[in-house]
């Protein structure tokens, strides 16, 4: 059984370190956007910047015709480059950022498919995929942000360097204030993000309980119970007062960051005019020349959006941190390896017994099951009943290996089930369970799980067996018309218990050796129910099954009935043993039957 | 582009009935935020001419604190006005999205059963939810609203020049808008390509990561079904995607190069007019810096309407389904039915569902008088449900009239009607609120009914372990410290709720399916007690519940084909004998 690991929080370096690894792994060739955009973003602003200066010191000084020209092409030529290839580079980033994305959510998948059970039955580890989903949702957080902005700090850091030429020419002085300036301001930045970040969890849980209302006022499946329970406004009055506190934590955070950012822009006031008046000085001095004020002018101004920009981008990869480590913990948990050898699987007929078993779930208090003894006989047909809650849906869970067992042994054929690889023992069975969920493709594909190799005589013998053949003729594409209309409008919506013989027929089209089948025709009318029994008599022969049903008259196909009560075997035997008997069995037969019989006591009339 | 300014309209006409005060606001920033640009082009050229000319320093110093002070106040302002919009933003969204939240719950319900309309409703409200549609759709309209602003300032200014630098600069607009107009067309064909991919998308995502569906995924090996579907969706969707972002790269990196280009020409035209010594060099930055902003804000301001483009078509989906008519006109009559007996008629009967060539229910007669107990039994599909959902006044019938006492149901409004009903129905839904809450719905909670409603459910031991009782929460979605009842509990809840409605009519759909034979016989036997002197309506295929009513109603495709008493219709050689006879086989041939 897997544990989820423990969670520790990576830093951000561990964390980005991580995020290029990933990038490195599923697609190298993002490594070459980056240079190329860091190269066109570092050239671009000088354009704007060194242009007009040259120009302007040709035009005060000798005004030559030629030169000018040549400058005026030279301006045209360097400007369409570097601006066509920004916008090249800038949509082909956007692209394999989103594609990025998608691939770290194809890991994610796997994941999912790929982790041990109980995983997916455990709340913890649901709230872990569920979170590491919030961080791979969309473009501008999480993990598609962090992308994002990495092109953009990139593009910024050679930028950087040309800043800082510029500036140094100037006086160091006036870089040294620009740049303790600009430290000033990002302290501002982060405060606010900072506080942001504090408020993420009361946030999350507000957040939380209006997907909820949301999710009940927009899914037509509560239509029905909304409107004859009258309870349509009283819902969305509790949906206004849910979104009113979650307005008012926005309001809060909204508010901090105003005045983070109004401090920083008395700094920016500060600065602009300190530095400005530095450059008239220098100009009335005539230590400098007017187009190199121009030039400074428009460098001061670049310099101070650049560090705002890159504070903002720095801040915002900060807050997305938490996102990231979520998507790394999902992905870095690992199933329980056993190193052992695997044995291969006997072959047919199969027993299997249950020896001693205990079992309860992990981080629950309660034992479902203690020392459970069990034999069932290869080619048996064994009956679970019993009340809700006694056991036996765990019990299959069991024997299909979906848990496995810490106390206690299962064996088949004698030999403990571990012994065998997990994949080989789940082909020998096939099984229905209750919660029946089609999927959008072909009715075949549905039964088969093939898209096109599959036995269609078998196919079909499968469907007669389940009773939905016929129904399945009379489709307009017959057994190739897909099941739900979500992705195809031509689909067809199967009723409950149509979806439910469906299943049967996929449980049969395995051929599993072991077949079990949990509430099989809870949703068929009795005609129905009839059918498919006298069908499923057919279509086992043989082979090990297991039903689990409240109907008693499943259990007239029955070899033996196994009678579950809080966790034990209660009472054992064949029908006729455990009617003799006259114990719980037969009294909960004869409960069901009252209202079948000729001349009931029916209370009450 | 008519179609996007009629959307446009539409969606700023909803913004307003749900906000009215969002847009003057929205209004005041956008102009705040034109006003930004024209501080650094107009002071620096006063600057200058002084620097060149007299040098005064008083003045001098009075211009550079007039930049500091111009930009300083302006940026706390404008910041202010973003803190404003940022929080009128997020009520607006929420104003919107509880305005679509009361839409869909007063939709006409034949509508909720419409895959059609489901689909029109996923794709309303998907890139709502998920692409940020609203923000982006307020936010580009602000600022096309201000660029036009500053544009308008900025072409003053240069006009002052020459006005034939105005004309020159809308001419390269005007051939920049032929090439969006043809990305636009390009995009939109992709775009149609793309939605199934995406729906198929959405929904592999939802079969890998909801685990509802992992048992079977492991039992049947569905890892490389699944596989291959998720490959085989990669390949043709990431194709589509990527060409799609180069051909935009394309068309936005040539109308780069013709501005840069109408750039060129603007400095050529500046520096020929410095060279003839026609102006100085003060105004030559005035101007420079004029008309690069001017170029740059035509630059945003079209990238701002392609954005706004495209949001357009989100919006104009969102807004169809907002549209969606209420068909089935509202009654105001209300129900006199508290003192006086009730009967339920249903007369000639006849109704098929929208879209559907067959009729569901043919010609159905049928009286229910107060306080009967009438069984409803039939096979799968024969139109059991349907009656019910008519009773319900959830469809209305094509031909006939249901009546009670005489009038009919339409007439009634529709939350007096729902009063006289209790329904359990199959698909029944429990809310993750309180057990209390779930029990009383709206009606004031008597402690001691509640009790007893759990009680004839046979849930009052239950609850009574609870630490909460029957403040306990249901489900973990919603309160954290909620519990998970199993099936059949729920379903019992269920039945307490509709015992505890004080109400004339209990219609119970299928309420034992979940349930283990005690519990079921618990109810049967109790049944009279749950629904005492009620009028009752009783669907299930166990058979055995029709022995405890009054008469049976048997359905077969559409049809009312028996009637009468258990023991009329069990000694009869009909429809109901024969189902009878296969489901009893077992119990009266093993019986002890």
């Amino acid at each position: 059984m897997a544990e989820s690991s423990e969670k520790k929080t990576h830093s951000l370096r561990e964390n980005y370190r991580w995020l290029m690894q990933q990038i490195w792994e599923l697609d190298k060739t993002m490594y070459l956007n980056f240079a190329a955009f860091t190269v066109v973003c570092a050239l671009k602003p000088f354009v704007g910047i060194l242009f007009p200066r040259f120009l302007l010191q040709e035009l005060m000084g000798s005004a030559r015709a030629q030169t000018l020209v040549l400058m005026l092409i030279g301006f045209f030529l360097s400007g369409a480059g570097l601006f066509y290839a920004y916008a090249r580079l800038q949509r082909a980033n956007l692209a394999k950022s989103i594609l990025f994305r998608i691939s770290v959510l194809r890991k994610h998948q796997d994941q999912c498919l790929e982790t041990d059970f109980p995983n997916t039955e455990d709340p913890k580890f649901l709230t872990a995929s569920q979170v590491a989903m919030d961080g791979l949702d969309g473009n501008g957080l999480g993990l598609g942000g962090v992308v994002e902005r990495s092109f953009l700090i990139s593009g910024n850091l050679l930028a950087f360097l040309g800043y800082l030429a510029l500036l140094t020419r100037l006086s160091p002085w006036v870089l040294a204030y620009l740049l303790f300036n600009a430290v000033l301001s990002y302290y501002f930045t982060i405060a606010a993000k900072e506080y942001e970040s504090s408020l993420r969890l009361p946030f999350a849980d507000r957040n939380r309980r209006f997907m909820y209302l949301f999710h009940t006022m927009y899914d037509f499946a509560y239509g029905k119970e909304l409107r004859l329970q009258n309870y349509r406004a009283t819902l969305a009055q509790k949906t206004h007062t849910s979104q009113q506190e979650m307005l008012n934590i926005r309001r809060q955070i909204y508010k901090k960051n105003f005045t983070s950012q109004a401090a920083d822009a008395l700094l920016l006031l500060l600065r602009e005019g300190l530095v400005y008046i530095y450059l008239i000085r220098l100009v009335m001095q005539g230590s400098l020349s007017i187009p190199d004020f121009t030039m400074y002018f428009a460098t001061v101004a670049a310099f101070a959006q650049w560090f705002k920009e890159m504070v903002e981008h720095y801040a915002h990869i900060r807050a997305q941190n938490h996102y990231i480590d979520d998507i790394r913990h999902f992905q870095e948990q690992r199933n329980n390896e056993d190193d052992q050898e695997k044995l291969p699987l006997p072959e047919a007929p199969y027993s299997i017994e249950f020896r001693n078993v205990s079992f309860k779930y992990p981080r629950t208090e309660n034992y479902v099951f203690r020392n459970l003894n069990l034999t069932i006989e290869p080619g048996q047909k064994l009956a679970i009943v019993g009340h809700n809650g006694a056991g036996k849906t765990t019990f299959v869970k069991l024997l299909c290996r979906l848990y496995e067992v810490e106390e206690g042994e299962i064996l088949l054929n004698g030999i403990p089930v571990r012994k065998f690889d997990r994949e080989a023992y789940f082909h020998k069975f096939s099984v229905v369970f209750q919660d029946i969920k089609p999927l959008a493709f072909p009715v075949a594909e549905n039964i088969t799980l093939s898209e096109n190799g599959y036995d269609e005589e078998r196919l079909w013998k499968a469907m007669e067996a389940a009773d939905i053949a016929e129904k399945v003729r009379k489709l307009p594409l017959q057994e190739k018309t897909p099941m739900l209309k979500i992705l195809d409008p031509e689909g067809v919506e199967f009723s409950g218990g149509e979806a439910q013989k469906v299943a049967i027929a996929r449980a049969l089209y395995k051929q599993g050796d072991i077949l079990i089948m949990d509430e099989p025709t809870a949703a068929l009318d009795a005609l129905a129910e009839a059918r498919i029994y006298q069908g499923f008599d057919k279509a086992v022969h043989g082979r090990t099954a297991i039903y689990i049903s409240h109907r008693l008259a499943s259990t007239y196909f029955c070899d033996v009935i196994a009678m579950f009560e809080q966790g034990e075997i209660v009472e054992y035997g064949s029908h006729d043993q455990l009617m003799q008997q006259n114990g719980k069995y037969a009294d909960m037969f004869d409960t069901q039957a009252r209202y079948y019989k000729e001349n009931p006591e029916v209370a009450g009339r | 582009m008519k179609k996007d300014l009629q959307i446009g309209l539409r969606f700023y006409k909803l913004v307003y009935r749900l906000y009215p005060a969002y847009l003057p606001k929205a209004f005041l920033a956008a102009f705040l935020q034109a006003l930004v640009p024209f501080i650094n082009v107009i002071l620096p050229k006063l600057i200058i001419d002084e620097l060149l000319g007299a040098q005064r320093a008083s003045l001098l110093l009075q211009l550079v604190l007039f930049v500091a002070l111009g930009n300083g106040i302006l940026n706390v302002i404008n910041r202010y006005m973003t803190y404003r919009m940022d929080e009128a933003y997020y009520d607006l969204m929420q104003r919107i999205e509880l305005n679509m939240g009361n839409h869909i719950m007063n939709l006409d319900f034949e509508m909720l059963e419409d895959p059609a309309i489901l689909n029109q409703k996923d794709q309303a409200i998907f890139p709502l939810r998920n692409q940020g549609v609203i923000r982006n759709m307020t936010m580009y309209t602000m600022q096309l609203i201000q660029y036009s602003l500053t544009l308008i300032g900025l072409m003053a200014i240069i006009s002052r020049l020459n006005p034939l630098l105005i004309v020159f600069i809308l001419g390269i607009v005007f051939l920049n808008s032929r090439i969006f107009k043809k990305q636009q067309a390009k995009q939109y064909e992709i775009f149609q390509e793309m939605v199934p991919l995406n729906r198929r998308y959405g929904y592999y995502l939802e079969l890998t990561t909801d685990f509802s569906a992992a048992k079977d995924i492991r039992l049947f090996h569905m890892k490389p079904y699944i596989h291959d579907k998720l490959s085989d969706f990669h390949e043709k969707d990431c194709g589509l995607f990527v060409k799609m972002f180069d051909m935009f790269g394309k068309y936005e990196g040539m109308s780069q190069v013709i501005l840069q280009m109408q750039m060129a020409v603007i400095y050529s035209y500046m520096v020929w007019q410095v060279f003839l010594k026609r102006i100085g060099i003060g105004d030559f930055s005035l101007y420079v810096s004029a008309s690069v902003s001017f170029a740059n804000h035509i630059s945003l301001l079209l990238n701002s309407y392609v954005e706004y483009r495209q949001y357009c078509i989100y919006i104009g989906r969102y807004l169809d389904f907002e549209a969606l008519p209420k068909k089935i006109a509202e009654g105001t009559a209300k129900p006199e039915v508290r003192e006086a007996p009730l009967t339920l008629e249903f007369k000639n009967v006849w109704f098929k569902y929208p879209r559907s060539e067959d009729y569901t229910l043919k010609d159905v007669s049928l009286t229910l008088r107060s306080g009967e107990k009438l069984s409803v039994v039939g096979p799968n599909g024969a139109g059991k449900t349907t009656f019910i959902k008519l009773l319900c006044r959830l469809y209305a019938p094509e031909k006939g009239e249901i009546l009670l006492n005489g009038r009919n149901i339409q007439e009634f409004s529709e939350e007096e009607y729902y009063k006289l009903l209790a329904v359990v129905f199959q698909d029944f839904k429990l809310f993750s609120f309180s057990i209390r809450e779930n029990i009383c719905m709206n009606q004031p909670c008597d402690p001691q009914d509640v009790e007893e409603a759990l009680q004839k459910a046979g849930l009052s031991e239950r609850i009574a372990r609870l630490p909460k009782g029957i403040d306990t929460p249901l489900y973990k979605n919603f309160e954290e410290d909620g519990i998970e009842l199993s099936g059949g509990e729920m379903q019992k809840l269920t039945i307490a709720r509709a015992v505890y409605k004080d109400c004339p009519i209990v219609v119970l759909d299928e309420p034992t399916a979940a349930l283990d034979p005690y519990a079921e016989y618990e109810i049967y036997s109790k049944f009279n007690d749950l629904v005492e002197d009620r009028t009752a309506i009783y669907i299930s295929h166990r058979l055995s519940s029709c022995r405890f009513c009054d008469h049976i109603a048997v359905f077969n495709e559409g049809r009312l084909v028996e009637y009468g008493t258990w023991e009329e219709l069990e000694k009869g050689n009909g429809l109901y004998a024969e189902m009878w006879q296969a489901q009893s086989q077992y119990y009266v041939s093993q019986g002890a």
